[in-house]
């Protein structure tokens, strides 16, 4: 039995994976060979240029996130009452601080940069390995809103960009149609769930070089 | 003296000659120098946009390579593509869902836990933190001795993918519903895949076919770029309907040019870029692409086959 990617991605960033899949892959051409393939993926990540949009571009998104909880596009939801400026201007300020301080060390690039895709996604569930499981859905809920809160798409649509943000948005759609098995462990949930906020990360840095890159 | 009042005036017209001739040539070199700054800026803007262009595309690689790694991380890659073919189609809402309250205080409803983006239910209006009370005519309670979540997966379970459910929902206090079209999983291998195909002994590093054609699109035609038909460009472009290439791909396999306005794929006629790409995801290895487009006003046809 080979080992799962999982167990090869473990390997690869040097966390405990059990004696016998070291020993297995140690003496097996084919998980020598994927082993060796999942490193050139992160080194090439780890290759990136940087890319880093203006500041601008963020403090508009975050400004746009400003109004607070989008009111759904059918129903007979009725929205609060506006939440006082100074009251948004702060959770807007807060959303800020944990998107970019959140797992981050002080001086990390500011999310969306091609920089901090290294930093957050060097491999899928890196980033936030060991993570438990109401942290990993609360960073997901973060991405989801900062997602909801950028500005549409530019009326010019980049090919490359469309497959991107569309392949990532079945992976996540994919995750979740998984999520929603019965009779799924702990285990296997919270490595979904790693997984998730990994895409939404990936989701995240594409949509804003997208809009860095119409400015 | 008038001799030497012209000889005077004489030297003074040289002098502001020369004046004016220095002044003229320091006015050209100047103006050199600011041709040539500008072209160096030119050139360093379009370096930076080239650099830009570049990374924006190892970035896009970067992201579906991850998409496609996902894929494969979590089980049993073996069962994962055998359930992916052969399993029941399901509807999905594109939720992660989870239970409202624990033990002693569980409460009805089902907690909404995470929105797929892009999927049914975020584009229904519903959020991560929504508490899902009803699916159709289910409430979604403790009643009958089945847990709220069961009750909104056995309602899917019943649900004819691409169907719309009414979902009624709290949010902050307030009670709202929404209609979500559910969406199949799978569906684009599933609409490739002949029914009763036996499913072939596959490599273990083989990409699943998708993710072959997708690479593909995104090496070969990644830099193409569209935009929405308006009216007057439209009128400027010759046609009333369609998605105009901006900037046709540098890759010369299907054809298409700059100003091509795409009337339809195989028949398929798309309202906008994204729906053009969709349609270009949906096709699988070795299929036969067929484009009708209309360049300077007339309709042209443009084939080309996806590799194997």
């Amino acid at each position: 039995m080979h080992a799962t990617t999982e167990q090869l991605l473990s390997l690869r960033d040097g966390e405990p994976v059990p004696a016998g899949v070291a020993a297995h892959v140690d003496g097996c051409a084919h998980c020598a060979r994927e082993l060796v393939r999942l490193g050139q993926a992160r080194d090439g990540l780890r290759r990136l240029p940087r890319l880093e949009p203006p500041p601008s571009a963020w403090q508009e998104v975050l400004l746009r996130a400003a109004p607070s909880p989008a009111s759904p596009a059918a129903g007979r939801y009725r929205p609060r009452p506006a939440v006082p400026a100074a009251l948004a201007a702060s959770a807007v300020l807060a959303l800020a601080l944990l998107l970019a301080t959140g797992e981050r060390e002080t001086g990390a690039p500011l999310p969306g940069t091609t920089t901090d895709l290294v930093a957050s996604t060097p491999a899928p569930a890196s980033s936030v390995n060991g993570a438990a499981m109401p942290e990993l859905v609360e960073r997901s809920r973060r991405l989801e809103s900062a997602l909801r809160a950028m500005p549409a798409a530019p009326r010019v649509t980049r090919t490359g960009t469309a497959l991107a943000v569309a392949e990532l948005q079945d992976g996540i759609f994919e995750i979740d149609s998984r999520l929603s098995a019965r009779d799924i462990g702990p285990e296997h949930e919270q490595a979904l769930w790693r997984q998730r906020v990994d895409l939404m990360d990936a989701l995240m840095q594409v949509r804003y070089a997208e809009l860095a890159d119409a400015r | 003296m008038r001799t030497v009042m012209a000889g005077l005036v004489g030297t003074i017209f040289l002098a502001a000659m020369n004046c004016a001739q220095a002044q003229e040539t320091v006015e050209i070199e100047v103006e050199v120098e600011r041709e040539q700054a500008r072209a160096e800026a030119e050139l360093s803007r379009a370096e930076a946009e080239q650099r830009m262009r570049e990374a924006r595309k190892k970035l896009e690689e970067a992201a579906m390579e991850i998409a496609e790694l996902s894929s494969r991380v979590v089980g049993d890659g073996s069962v994962e593509i055998m359930e992916f073919i052969t399993g029941p189609r399901r509807a999905m809402l594109g939720v992660n869902i989870g239970p409202a309250g624990a033990g002693e205080a569980r409460e009805d409803g089902v907690r909404v836990l995470g929105v797929t983006p892009g999927g049914p239910a975020e584009q229904a209006g519903i959020r991560s933190g929504d508490l899902l009370l009803e699916i159709g005519e289910t409430t979604l309670d403790w009643e009958d001795d089945s847990s709220p979540t069961r009750k909104l997966l056995d309602t899917l379970g019943e649900t004819e993918p691409g169907a719309t459910v009414e979902l009624s929902y709290r949010r902050d206090g307030e009670t709202a519903t929404a209609s979500v079209e559910t969406r199949a999983r799978k569906a684009g291998m599933r609409s490739w895949i002949p029914e009763g195909m036996e499913l072939p002994q596959l490599p273990a590093d083989a990409p699943h076919a998708p993710a072959f054609v997708h690479r593909m699109l995104m090496a070969q035609w990644g830099d193409m770029e569209l935009v929405e038909l308006t009216p007057e460009l439209g009128e400027y472009f010759e046609s009333s309907r369609g998605v105009l290439v901006v900037r046709a791909p540098e890759d010369p396999m299907l054809g298409l040019q700059d100003g091509d306005v795409i009337l339809d794929i195989a028949g398929r006629e798309p309202a906008d870029p994204g729906h053009v790409i969709r349609i270009l995801r949906s096709y699988a290895p070795g299929e036969r692409l067929v484009m009708t487009v209309v360049r300077k006003g007339e309709r042209r046809q443009l084939e080309a086959d996806i590799p194997e």
